[in-house]
């Protein structure tokens, strides 16, 4: 019997093993899907989905979190559980037959962006579309996943589906204490981590002996060589790859380092403008509002930089909608933090723009302190004169005890 | 706001850039040519008075001296 998904508790290390045959069981027997899911039981919304793509039935993923009047809100109907009745088939399908149909299933998932105004937007994509970033072989069947996203967002949906069609076992990782993460990564032989960046910076600073995990994939926001170094230095034995995707197309592009390069088979479909990535139309989800170049190309709003004279290796620095004009010098809130988390004693911290009557926005940081750690505010920013220009130097400093989440766990910047 | 206040405020802006700290705070003094403030620093004194006092001094456009910003204080 080969564990599927583990699902432990948020609050201490208690766990529950769920397996492949409970999937099965699930599918074989369940006369009807969920058309919208909206409850805390993760192992419950995994079979649900199965169970969604082997009828070939459309999902809306909410998020677990997700009131009821935000509901409204987004679809402008009250929430209330929609199910579907399908129609039994007239044999057992065992686990093979079930990935299969997955495989070729025509469902579509929509899910809701966190989108950085932190206003969520729908998004559809076919579960097709999603499936062109799983690898699935022999390399990948020994992998046991420490699932580090929400579940519900697409990034989630990725690696569950990695996991899913390779028949690998996950642990829910998500939203857990960092006691907790340690516990589970040990007391499992977990080999794989896939997280945000957040994730990681929330796991440090790095205590436990990490040399059994052999992959991690850091995707869902810019990561820093910084910490790219930290976990390599940690985590000896492991190859750190760095993946570029977001809600409206999936993933496009992955990287062992701090920069990326474009696949050939994406080369028609990407291309660099004022520095920003745009993305062709026939590589996103449905239900995009944007204004389209051309009526053809997706604005990403991501900068980059490229690192070599051909312009074909480059580096991901911000996002446009993120500047923070202060005076009409434009600041790169990345580039802030990055200085930020250069600082021992800093473990975390959010940059942004403050609304001000001499300069229309001021930079302001919140940071978190490492336990047991002490630095004066004017300390940090007389070291910081060293790094930055004048401008960009926070001008007030808040030392918090944390920071804002967005529901993918990444560090909320426009609240 | 008193002046030593307000001198206590401005040091600290002037502490952070590594610069000499101001002796004693007069009522004539400009901000910019006597007090060596520059944009950015005037953009922080505005932020660290309201801060403190709930008063944004340059809402309705930028003050010149200490006085000024003295009165702006005593008037809210």
């Amino acid at each position: 019997m080969k564990p599927f998904w583990v699902e432990t508790n948020v609050e201490n290390n208690d766990y529950q093993i769920y397996y492949y045959d409970d999937l099965v069981q699930y599918v074989n027997t369940q006369p009807t899907v969920i058309l919208n899911f909206k409850e805390e039981d993760t192992f419950g919304f995994i079979c649900n989905l199965v169970n969604a793509a082997v009828h070939n039935k459309d999902i809306v993923l909410f998020d677990l979190n997700f009131k009821d009047e935000e509901v409204v809100n987004l679809t402008g109907n009250s929430y209330f559980i929609e199910k579907s009745e399908t129609n039994q088939f007239n044999k057992y399908l065992d686990l093979d037959e079930i990935l299969k149909k997955v495989k070729e299933s025509s469902t579509r998932l929509t899910f809701f962006t966190s989108g950085t105004t932190g206003i969520p937007k729908k998004v559809t994509h076919s579960l097709n579309n999603l499936l062109r970033e799983v690898r699935i072989g022999e390399n990948y069947s020994e992998h046991f996943w420490g699932f580090g996203y929400n579940p519900t967002h697409i990034a989630g949906i990725q690696l569950l589906l990695q996991g899913l069609l390779n028949q690998n076992t996950m642990i829910n990782l998500f939203g857990r204490r960092r006691i907790s993460i340690n516990y589970f990564l040990d007391v499992f032989g977990v080999t794989n981590i896939s997280a945000t960046p957040s994730f990681f910076r929330m796991l440090m600073p790095f205590e436990k002996d990490y040399s059994l995990l052999k992959k991690i994939t850091l995707g869902g926001e810019k990561s820093t060589p910084e910490l790219i170094n930290k976990i390599k230095e940690y985590f000896p034995n492991a190859k750190v790859n760095n993946v570029y995707a977001s809600t409206e197309f999936g993933s496009l592009f992955s990287s062992c380092d701090d920069f990326f390069k474009i696949r050939e088979s994406h080369l028609n479909f990407i291309k660099i403008l004022d520095g920003r990535i745009l993305v062709h139309k026939n590589l996103l989800g449905e239900n995009i509002h944007a204004n389209f170049l051309d009526n053809e190309w997706y604005d990403t709003g991501d900068m980059i930089e490229f690192i070599d004279e051909s312009h074909t290796l480059f580096r991901i620095i911000g996002r446009s909608n993120e500047l923070i004009n202060v005076g009409g010098e434009k600041v790169n809130p990345s580039d802030v933090e990055a200085q930020l988390l250069l600082f021992e004693e800093i473990k975390e911290c959010r940059v942004y723009g403050l609304n001000n009557s001499v300069l229309g926005k001021i930079v302001a940081a919140d940071i978190v302190l490492y336990d047991n750690c002490i630095i004066e505010v004017v300390e940090i920013r007389k070291k910081l004169q060293s790094h930055l220009l004048n401008f960009k130097i926070p001008r007030k400093i808040n030392i918090v005890e944390k920071l804002e989440r967005g529901r993918t766990g990444k560090i909320a910047r426009n609240l | 706001m008193t002046i030593d206040l307000l001198k206590k405020v401005i040091n600290e802006i002037k502490e952070s850039k590594n610069e000499k700290l101001i002796v004693s705070l007069e009522d004539e003094m400009t901000l910019r040519d006597d007090l060596g403030l520059n944009s950015l620093d005037l953009a922080e004194l505005t932020v660290k008075i309201e801060d403190e006092t709930g008063v944004d001094i340059f809402e309705d456009g930028l003050v010149n001296k200490v006085v000024e910003i003295l009165k702006k204080l005593e008037i809210k």
